[in-house]
C-alpha cells in the first residue's frame, strides 16, 4: 500500500512537473475554454432570463469539450516517448497509473474551470449563487466522474488510429447522466426560488462516481494491457 | 479447420430456425392486422407498436449480452466471446434503429411530435449512440486483441450506464405515467394476441440474427487464423531459401 502509494505520488509529481514546463495543456485547454465561451456569446442569448436559463448548459457543455482535450493529451505525452510500454513494465503499476491519472486530470480540468466559470458569469451576466460551497461541490462531484471515465477511455483509445475522434464519441454519451445531474444542480443553484433542490442532484452524481471509480479500476487493468503491442 | 466447414453448408437445425421465424413472422404480420382491431383514436398507426415493442426488447437483449460477453472475454480471453460480444452489439444496433425509426411515427400520431423527452426515448437514444461507437471503434480498429478489449470495456461501461441514465432522466423529466405498455388496461384480448404473436416472431428473428452473425464471426476468424498459418509458412519458406543461397 505504502509503495503504490509512493508510485503514485511519483507519478503525479512528474506529471505536473512535466505540465509545469511545458504548460501546453493548461494554455490550450485554457484559450480553448475562452473561445468556446466567446462562441457562446453568438449563440443569440440577449435576453436575460434566457441567459440565466442557458448558463448552466453552456458551462458543462465547456467543460465537456474541454476535458476531452485534457485527457487525451495526458495519454499522448507517454505514447509519443514511448515511456507507457516502459512505465507498464513495472509490476502492479496499473493502480497506482490509474490514480495518477485521474488525479492529473482532475487538477489540470479543475484549473481550467476557476477560468471557465468566471468566464461564463461574465458573459451570461450572472450575479446570484445560492452557495458557492455547493457549487464546487457540484463541480468537483461532475470534474472527478467525467475524468474517471475520461481517464479510462483514454488509456483504451490511446493505441488506436483516430482516437482523437473516437474518445469524444464514446465518452460523451456515457457522461449523459453526470452533465445532466451538474446542468440541473447548477440551475438550481442559480435560480433558488425555481425548481428543486440541487442536494438532489448530488445523489445522482455520487453515485455515477462510485459506480465509474469502481468499474474504471478494473477496467484500466485491462485497458492498457495491450500496451503498445497492438 | 470446425467452424470453416459448419460455413459450407448450414446445419439443419438452423434451416430449421429460418423456415421457422419466417412462418412466425406471417403469422405475427396476419394477426396484427387482420385479427387485433384497430385502436379507436390512433387507427391503424397504433399497429407500430406491435413492432416498436418488441424491437425495443430485443435491442436491449443484444446489448445485454454483449455487455455480459464482454465481461467473460476479461476474465478469460477468447475469440469466442468476443464474436458473441460484436454479434450481441450488431443485432441490438439493428433492433435500436427499428425502435428510434417507429418510435417517431407513432409519437406523431399518438402524441403529436416527432419527439418528446421522455425518459425511455432519450435512454434508448443514448443506448443506441454509445453502442453505435462501440461498433465504429471496432471498425476502426480491426480484428486486434487489442481492440476486443478496448471493446470489451466499452461495452461494459455502456451497459453499466443504463441505470443512472434512467435515474437521472426521470428525475430530470418527472416520472411519467406509463404511456401504451404491453401489461395491464388499454389493450384487448385480441390485441394481446397478436403482441404475444409479435414478440415470438420478433424474439426468433433476433435468435436468427444473431446465429448467423455469430457463425460468420466463427468464418472470418477462422480466415484470419488460416491467413496467419500461410503467412508464417511463407516466412518460413523464405527463410529456408535464403539460408541455401
Amino acid at each position: 500500500m505504502r509503495r503504490a502509494l509512493r508510485t503514485w505520488w511519483a507519478l503525479v509529481g512528474r506529471d505536473l512537473r512535466i505540465e509545469w514546463r511545458s504548460k501546453e495543456i493548461l494554455y490550450t485547454g485554457g484559450l480553448f475554454a475562452v473561445v468556446l465561451v466567446t462562441l457562446f456569446l453568438f449563440s443569440g442569448f440577449q435576453d436575460r432570463a434566457v441567459q440565466a436559463q442557458a448558463a448552466p448548459g453552456v458551462l458543462w457543455v465547456s467543460i465537456a469539450l474541454t476535458g476531452t482535450l485534457v485527457f487525451g493529451r495526458t495519454f499522448e505525452r507517454d505514447r509519443e516517448a514511448d515511456a507507457l510500454s516502459g512505465l507498464l513494465m513495472i509490476p502492479g503499476i496499473a493502480g497506482p497509473l490509474f490514480a495518477a491519472k485521474l488525479t492529473t486530470n482532475v487538477l489540470l480540468l479543475l484549473v481550467i474551470e476557476a477560468l471557465l466559470v468566471p468566464a461564463v458569469f461574465l458573459t451570461f451576466s450572472l450575479q446570484h449563487v445560492g452557495s458557492w460551497p455547493g457549487l464546487m461541490a457540484v463541480l468537483a462531484l461532475g470534474t472527478l466522474g467525467f475524468a474517471t471515465l475520461g481517464t479510462v477511455l483514454a488509456a483504451a483509445l490511446a493505441a488506436l488510429r483516430m482516437r482523437e475522434v473516437l474518445l469524444p464519441l464514446v465518452l460523451y454519451p456515457l457522461v449523459i447522466p453526470l452533465l445532466l445531474s451538474g446542468v440541473r444542480a447548477t440551475h438550481a443553484l442559480l435560480h433558488p426560488h425555481a425548481d428543486g433542490d440541487w442536494t438532489d442532484w448530488v445523489g445522482v452524481m455520487i453515485a455515477f462516481n462510485a459506480l465509474f471509480l469502481v468499474l474504471a479500476r478494473w477496467l484500466f487493468e485491462e485497458a492498457v494491457d495491450h500496451g503498445e503491442t497492438g | 479447420m470446425q467452424a470453416w466447414k459448419t460455413l459450407e453448408r448450414p446445419a439443419p437445425w438452423l434451416v430449421g430456425l429460418a423456415g421457422l421465424t419466417g412462418v412466425a413472422v406471417w403469422v405475427a404480420l396476419g394477426l396484427v392486422f387482420f385479427y387485433a382491431p384497430s385502436e379507436r383514436t390512433m387507427g391503424v398507426v397504433q399497429k407500430i407498436f406491435y413492432l416498436h415493442v418488441p424491437s425495443a426488447i430485443m435491442a436491449y437483449a443484444g446489448f445485454f449480452l454483449c455487455c455480459g460477453a464482454s465481461v467473460v472475454y476479461l476474465l478469460r480471453p477468447s475469440p469466442k466471446a468476443d464474436v458473441i460480444a460484436r454479434a450481441g452489439a450488431e443485432v441490438g444496433v439493428l433492433f435500436c434503429t427499428v425502435v428510434l425509426v417507429t418510435g417517431p411515427l407513432w409519437a406523431r400520431k399518438a402524441w403529436g411530435t416527432w419527439w418528446t423527452g421522455e425518459p425511455r426515448l432519450l435512454l434508448t437514444l443514448i443506448m443506441a449512440l454509445i453502442f453505435v461507437a462501440y461498433l465504429l471503434v471496432r471498425a476502426v480498429g480491426g480484428r486486434r486483441e487489442m481492440t476486443r478489449k478496448v471493446c470489451a470495456v466499452l461495452a461494459i461501461l455502456g451497459v453499466a450506464d443504463i441505470p443512472l441514465v434512467r435515474l437521472s432522466v426521470e428525475r430530470w423529466r418527472g416520472a411519467h405515467p406509463q404511456v401504451i405498455s404491453g401489461e395491464g388496461a388499454g389493450i384487448s384480448p385480441e390485441m394481446q394476441v397478436a403482441l404475444t404473436a409479435s414478440f415470438v416472431a420478433w424474439g426468433l428473428l433476433f435468435a436468427l440474427f444473431l446465429v448467423l452473425r455469430i457463425r460468420l464471426g466463427f468464418g472470418q476468424e477462422a480466415v484470419e487464423e488460416g491467413y496467419r498459418l500461410v503467412q508464417a509458412r511463407e516466412h518460413a519458406w523464405e527463410a529456408t531459401l535464403e539460408k541455401r543461397a
